[in-house]
């Protein structure tokens, strides 16, 4: 990869990568971390990883910094856990995607992050798999799982009826 | 001895045992739990069902309306980008390797025209050392025959007469007359003293000769027409003077036109000074000042002060702005620095910094620069106390 695919890298994907972290872990300075850390090792790397691979490698990479973030910091693992009884009295009147996006909070990390690679950047199962190093049953579970996790979500707030 | 094999390889043969209900643990899939017919129809939705699997949960969906509507609503959850920037993209880019030395030397380079601008252009802004420029006014005396003894106000600090001068400093106002009737006891000795307790309440020491002292005529028509002779009223109070002809007085008679020509030499040797603040005035005398000279100065008047002379460079840019613009422009040393160092923020994403420090009445106390790499305050140059 040259200098200038790098760049490119960093202008087509900074974003992508960014906005995924960002909806995994609800931190912005830290998702800035996580994402500048991943192109600082992009950088390193940089004559060694292919241009066609490198969006892949950049969501893997922070993934996976993401999780030993998330594994050393007790709070956010304790959003997987906190009770969300009292967040679905405030989503009358909202938009159907912001809802969606406060639901997202409540899912397991794990969950969390395969959606949001399918259905923000579209990846199939195989490929969120290869990303989160997950098999590809665990991905569709994960998914499944989640879904209907959002759905029940949405049953007990005033914008599903 | 052969043996068959049966005796090698003895196995058990399954006897008729069969499973009675099996019939019963046969399901259809309208018998599915709503958890489970959900994480069907989640991956339905999802398009993740393919062969058989799709084709029973079809058939399961036709059955029941109620469950194809269900499933139907799982084609609601997608989630959609929200608008969530990485501002810290620029920061990652990087420069191709040719590029590098081109920017080291542009930042160098931008990097010491601001610091020249901060620190050099605004220098000169300040008091010149010299007589003539800024600083506490400078009374010129004119001939006195001629038309007006005039002193020209002049800005010039104190700090920056030069100690040969011969100066004397005197308490406000009272006794400026008897002062000069007290010098003549001390007239001709080429350094000398007043002493400190007499009636002229003199303040200072005389030193130096009168040579040091400008003096310069001037003529008519540049003298301001409201200190033309003409123009000036007498005031008892006002401390910094020129010298008219109605000023000079014998025992309260007016001289005659040949005693004031004997004076005229000692008027162009008197240079009154002024301090900014008014408090205290200062008299600037020659030796020729000690002779015999009844000169009353009642009549004193406070000289304008001119504003402070610009740099030629702030002055040429200031009028090329003017060019521009065509409109009035006051360009000066901090405007070019500050316009300096924002120029090479934008350009280069910096952060510095460059602000002027000001007291309560808005005289510029220091100039601060701040950046990641400097930071430094330069007092400004003060000519007055």
């Amino acid at each position: 990869m040259t200098v200038k695919e790098y760049n490119n890298a960093v202008r087509e994907f900074g974003d992508h990568v960014y906005r995924f972290i960002f909806r995994s872990i609800k931190d912005r300075h830290r998702a800035d971390d996580i994402v500048q850390d991943s192109y600082e090792k992009l950088w390193r790397y940089v004559t060694e990883i292919e241009y066609g691979a490198v969006k892949s490698w950049l969501f893997s990479t922070a993934y996976n910094r993401m999780i030993d973030v998330i594994r050393k910091d007790s709070r956010l693992v304790g959003v997987e856990y906190y009770d969300d009884s009292s967040l679905y009295a405030e989503e009358n009147g909202s938009d159907l995607n912001e809802v969606l996006h406060r639901a997202l909070e409540t899912l397991p990390p794990a969950q969390r992050s395969v959606i949001l690679l399918r259905d923000y950047e579209g990846y199939s199962y195989k490929e969120i798999a290869d990303i989160t190093a997950l098999s590809e049953a665990q991905v569709k579970t994960y998914i499944f799982r989640g879904r209907v996790a959002l759905r029940n979500y949405l049953e007990k707030t005033s914008i599903w009826q | 001895m052969a043996m068959t094999e049966d005796t090698d390889l003895p196995r058990l043969t399954p006897l008729d045992d069969r499973l009675q209900g099996k019939g019963r643990l046969f399901r259809r899939p309208e018998e599915l739990t709503d958890e489970q017919f959900d994480l069907l129809a989640a991956a339905w939705a999802d398009d993740a069902l393919s062969g058989d699997s799709l084709a029973e949960t079809e058939e399961a969906l036709t059955s029941s309306p109620e469950r194809r509507m269900r499933a139907e609503s799982f084609r609601q959850i997608r989630l959609y980008p929200l608008i969530d920037r990485w501002e810290g993209r620029n920061r990652m880019l990087k420069a191709a390797p040719g590029t590098y030395a081109i920017r080291r030397i542009l930042i160098v380079t931008l990097t010491v025209a601001a610091a020249l601008g901060a620190l050099v252009i605004p220098g000169p802004l300040k008091t010149k050392p010299d007589n003539k420029s800024a600083g506490p006014a400078v009374a010129e005396a004119q001939k006195i025959g001629e038309a007006i003894t005039i002193a020209e106000a002049q800005t010039t600090g104190e700090a920056l007469i030069p100690e040969a001068s011969p100066v004397i400093k005197t308490q406000p106002a009272a006794g400026v007359t008897s002062a000069t009737q007290n010098m003549n006891q001390t007239a001709g000795a080429a350094n000398p003293s007043i002493d400190k307790t007499s009636s002229t309440r003199l303040a200072g020491v005389i030193s130096g000769s009168a040579a040091d002292i400008t003096s310069k005529p001037r003529p008519v028509g540049m003298i301001p027409e409201s200190l033309r002779p003409e123009r000036i009223v007498p005031q008892q109070n006002d401390i910094t003077a020129s010298v008219t002809n109605s000023s000079i007085h014998a025992n309260g008679e007016p001289r005659t036109t040949a005693e004031i020509a004997e004076y005229r030499d000692l008027a162009e040797s008197i240079a009154l000074m002024h301090d900014f603040s008014g408090a205290v005035p200062l008299l600037a005398v020659g030796p020729e000042a000690f002779r015999p000279a009844p000169l009353e100065l009642k009549n004193i008047i406070r000289l304008p002060v001119p504003e402070r002379e610009e740099n030629w460079i702030v002055r040429g840019l200031s009028l090329l702005a003017e060019a521009i613009t065509k409109e009035p422009t006051s360009v000066d040393g901090y405007f070019i620095a500050d316009a300096c160092i924002k120029g090479v923020n934008r350009v280069l994403g910096w952060e510095m910094e460059l602000e002027q420090e000001k007291n309560n009445e808005g005289e510029q106390l220091a100039t601060n620069f701040s950046s990641s790499l400097l930071t430094f305050s330069a007092p400004a140059k003060k000519n007055h106390h």
